[in-house]
């Protein structure tokens, strides 16, 4: 199942895409860099779900998207267990919780933000780079269009997978060159496509009068209201107690 | 109208004695459903892009509505909408109400008329309903009218569909039809369709026959039935062949 | 080699939905079996369940009334199968299945079932794929899949995107290929194949029917909701009575039914 926009009605949606980007970017930052112990930790992955659940995420996509990042967790777990020399469970859980905290987190923000909420947000962000004369609204079109496409893409990779396989095709034989050698009924057809489809993208996006340098109007307007101001403050009151609790 | 004068064009990775169009020239009018029909590789795909202003001629001369599509002039993209054969190749937008507004964003409209085209197209098309929908929730058929409503909320003076129908099954394909006989009768539009699939000729009103870079006929599908040394040179409906033997039949009876 | 593949009672998921009614069929060698229906029936999802790529379902898959294993007895060709080309010539492409399965002979097997869809190998074999026009990469992306000759043969709208001219080689090609193998073909736009087709499933939004295609063809005459034929061909048949035997979707064969001096060959299949 893919994880892609899927609408609903709630504060959490009707959010600024801006506060909405920040504050997804100020979980991840919780999840991954804060020094918490395992039973903090786990609670805020409990509350981060339960708040999507209270906000009408469809969260069950990005649940079952955990089990295709099964290796990654298995992976950096073990590596973090060993970290201390002898092996630590603690370690390992916490790694794993980190991991799929932001995973989760950056699941949740695809499912609730369109694809112009998306392109709001990037926009917001690229914004200081138009001192140095980047256009941050193409930037921002560029990033969004390949978020639109990757589900496509990955797509396309599956079943490419599965044509190739039933034509006689074994993936994962040899090592090194080898390897890659048995990776290319997959590489390059996937490749080929994304470069036709990019084609006729930009081809689609001409004939419907996009210019790169040409003035735009927006459709969708996005304002600041009570919930987003909350959000804020709930933030900033994060960051001053970390901070207060680091110094003393 | 459309003006093709002495139209050549050619594709930089062939070889320059390959045209893909040679010294074509021809005129079209509006208000009627007009199909460029060949096999593949004749030339109609090229011809329909030098239309759109997507591509500009070698040699000769393109206008449409009185613009010479060589100019940098961006009007062309508003008088003439084009409908790719692959969907999902051509939506930009997540969510169906976005994708419709993409093109009006670049006509840089305020949001007033923005919302207002919207709304009305929708309510044409009965659309209204998938306006909040992401775009992967609808089929191929949907898809497709997705497109057709992206394309009409920038208010076209010409419409082109490639290919159309060949990846629609037969449901999906009677339903195009009703869409495209609603087009034409409800606004000042011409339609230019290319097809290779038989079921769609009973659309066409005037067919301009492509074969290797060349105009081969222009004229009514009346005309087309009987030119039996053309024949070989596109998908002949099955339907014109039974009219012809019904008529020979006819012809020896009296 | 088998001569029948029974499906019974299969009812396929996906995500845990079920998708349509319960399915049952005989597909026999012989003559081409087609299955139609709307975009998103699960026509494509029933293709994959028979090779053995999509698991969510349950029912039974017989060959020749023994349990059937898909496990190399089985080739399926996607929708577009020229997608998949990834070698630098079109001999390297058609004998890839078979150099993975260290083939000793993969040089004159590839040519040889290259030559059978209708390709002549020496002109084509060291040419780049993509230097091929659609018709002929078509064939060639066919014969690589399918170039370990399994008894059971399912191709995904092998047609879509060729020219009528192409439609008609490639169909008549594969019909010779069905005589040998048991071929079965999902499309939803199937009238140069009706021709050379044995029985027809057709899965529903209401109820999915097995017929052989001549009782096909007269039920979606007498019901036009049941499945869409070509408008001339419906309005050129309301002049006649439908009697047991019908004539194929064609000009010439129509026209004969119509002033009654029809020939065998120009009746549909009936069994």
């Amino acid at each position: 199942m893919q994880i892609t926009y899927s609408p609903a009605d709630s504060a959490l949606y009707r959010l600024n895409p801006f506060i909405k980007g920040l504050g997804t970017l100020f979980i991840i930052l919780l999840f991954s860099v804060t020094m918490q112990g395992l039973f903090s930790l786990f609670f805020s992955l409990v509350l981060t779900i339960l708040l999507a659940i209270l906000f009408k995420v469809e969260l069950k996509p990005i649940l079952i998207s955990i089990e295709k990042i099964w290796l990654l967790l298995l992976l950096v777990g073990i590596i973090q267990g060993f970290s201390t020399g002898n092996f630590n469970p603690e370690s390992l859980l916490i790694a794993v919780i980190r991991i799929i905290g932001v995973f989760v987190t950056s699941g949740i923000f695809v499912t609730i933000s369109s694809q112009s909420e998306l392109m709001y947000f990037w926009e917001q962000s690229f914004r200081p780079l138009n001192l140095f004369g980047f256009q941050a609204r193409e930037l921002a079109l560029v990033m969004v269009i390949s978020v639109r496409f990757l589900p496509v893409i990955l797509g396309e990779l599956d079943r490419i997978r599965m044509a190739q396989m039933a034509r006689g095709a074994r993936f994962s034989h040899g090592v090194g060159l080898k390897a890659v050698k048995s990776l290319m009924p997959l590489l390059i057809p996937t490749l080929s496509l994304a470069i036709i489809r990019a084609e006729d993208l930009a081809l689609a996006m001409e004939a419907r009068g996009y210019c790169v340098s040409r003035q735009r109007t927006r459709y969708n307007h996005f304002s600041i209201g009570f919930f987003d101001i909350f959000v804020c403050g709930i933030m900033l009151g994060t960051i001053l107690a970390y901070v207060l609790q680091i110094r003393f | 109208m459309i003006l093709f004068d002495r139209v050549s064009y050619r594709y930089k990775e062939n070889q320059e004695t390959s045209f893909a169009l040679e010294e074509v020239s021809f005129s079209l009018a509006q208000n009627q459903i007009i199909g460029f029909i060949g096999s593949n590789g004749c030339g109609k795909t090229t011809c329909a892009r030098l239309i759109a202003g997507l591509l500009k001629p070698v040699s000769g001369k393109v206008t449409v509505c009185g613009i010479d599509t060589a100019s940098e002039d961006a009007e062309i993209h508003r008088k003439v909408g084009i409908i790719f054969q692959n969907p999902d190749n051509q939506i930009v937008g997540t969510t169906v109400e976005e994708d419709i507004a993409f093109g009006l964003e670049n006509l840089a409209l305020p949001r007033d008329e923005m919302q207002r085209r919207i709304e009305s197209v929708c309510r044409e098309l009965r659309f209204e309903k998938f306006l909040k929908l992401p775009v992967s929730h609808l089929s191929g058929g949907q898809k497709q009218q997705l497109c057709i409503a992206s394309i009409l909320v920038m208010q076209p003076e010409w419409l082109i569909f490639d290919e159309p129908t060949s990846h629609l099954d037969p449901w999906a394909r009677r339903e195009f039809y009703q869409v495209i006989k609603h087009l034409i009768e409800s606004r000042k539009v011409g339609i230019i369709m290319i097809s290779q699939v038989p079921d769609d000729f009973d659309l066409f009103e005037e067919i301009h026959l492509f074969s290797k870079g060349r105009l081969l006929f222009t004229g009514k599908p009346e005309e087309l039935k009987y030119r039996e040394d053309l024949q070989p040179m596109f998908s002949f409906p099955e339907k014109w062949y039974l009219d012809r033997l019904q008529k020979e039949k006819n012809d020896q009876l009296s | 080699m088998i001569n029948c593949l029974e499906l019974r009672e299969i009812e396929l998921f996906y995500k845990n939905r079920r998708i349509g009614d319960k399915i049952s069929c005989r597909f026999e060698k012989g003559r081409v079996n087609l299955i139609v229906g709307r975009a998103g029936s699960g026509k494509s999802t029933l293709l994959r369940a028979i090779a053995g790529f999509h698991k969510e379902f349950s029912g039974k898959i017989f060959a020749d009334d023994m349990s059937f294993d898909s496990e190399g007895r089985i080739a399926l060709a996607f929708q577009n199968p020229e997608n998949l080309f990834f070698n630098p010539s079109v001999g390297d492409e058609v004998c890839y299945a078979l150099i993975q399965k260290d083939d000793k002979e993969f040089r004159q097997k590839g040519i040889a079932w290259l030559e059978k869809w209708g390709i002549e190998a020496s002109a084509f074999w060291k040419k780049h794929p993509f230097e091929l026009s659609g018709g002929e990469k078509r064939k060639v992306a066919l014969s690589a899949c399918t170039v370990l000759l399994p008894e059971v043969i399912l191709l995904d709208e092998p047609l879509a995107g060729l020219d009528f001219q192409g439609r008609e080689k490639l169909a008549g090609i594969i019909s010779q290929i069905a005589r040998d193998h048991i071929v079965i073909i999902v499309t939803h736009d199937p009238e140069n194949l009706i021709d050379l087709t044995g029985r027809v499933l057709f899965i529903g939004d209401q109820a999915v029917e097995f017929k052989c295609v001549n009782e096909f063809i007269a039920k979606s005459l007498q019901e036009p909701d049941f499945y869409p034929l070509p408008d001339w061909y419906v309005q050129a048949m309301e002049q006649k009575p439908i009697k047991k035997h019908i004539p194929r979707l064609r000009a010439e064969s129509v026209f004969k039914y119509l002033q009654g001096t029809a020939e065998d060959a120009d009746y549909l299949f009936a069994g």
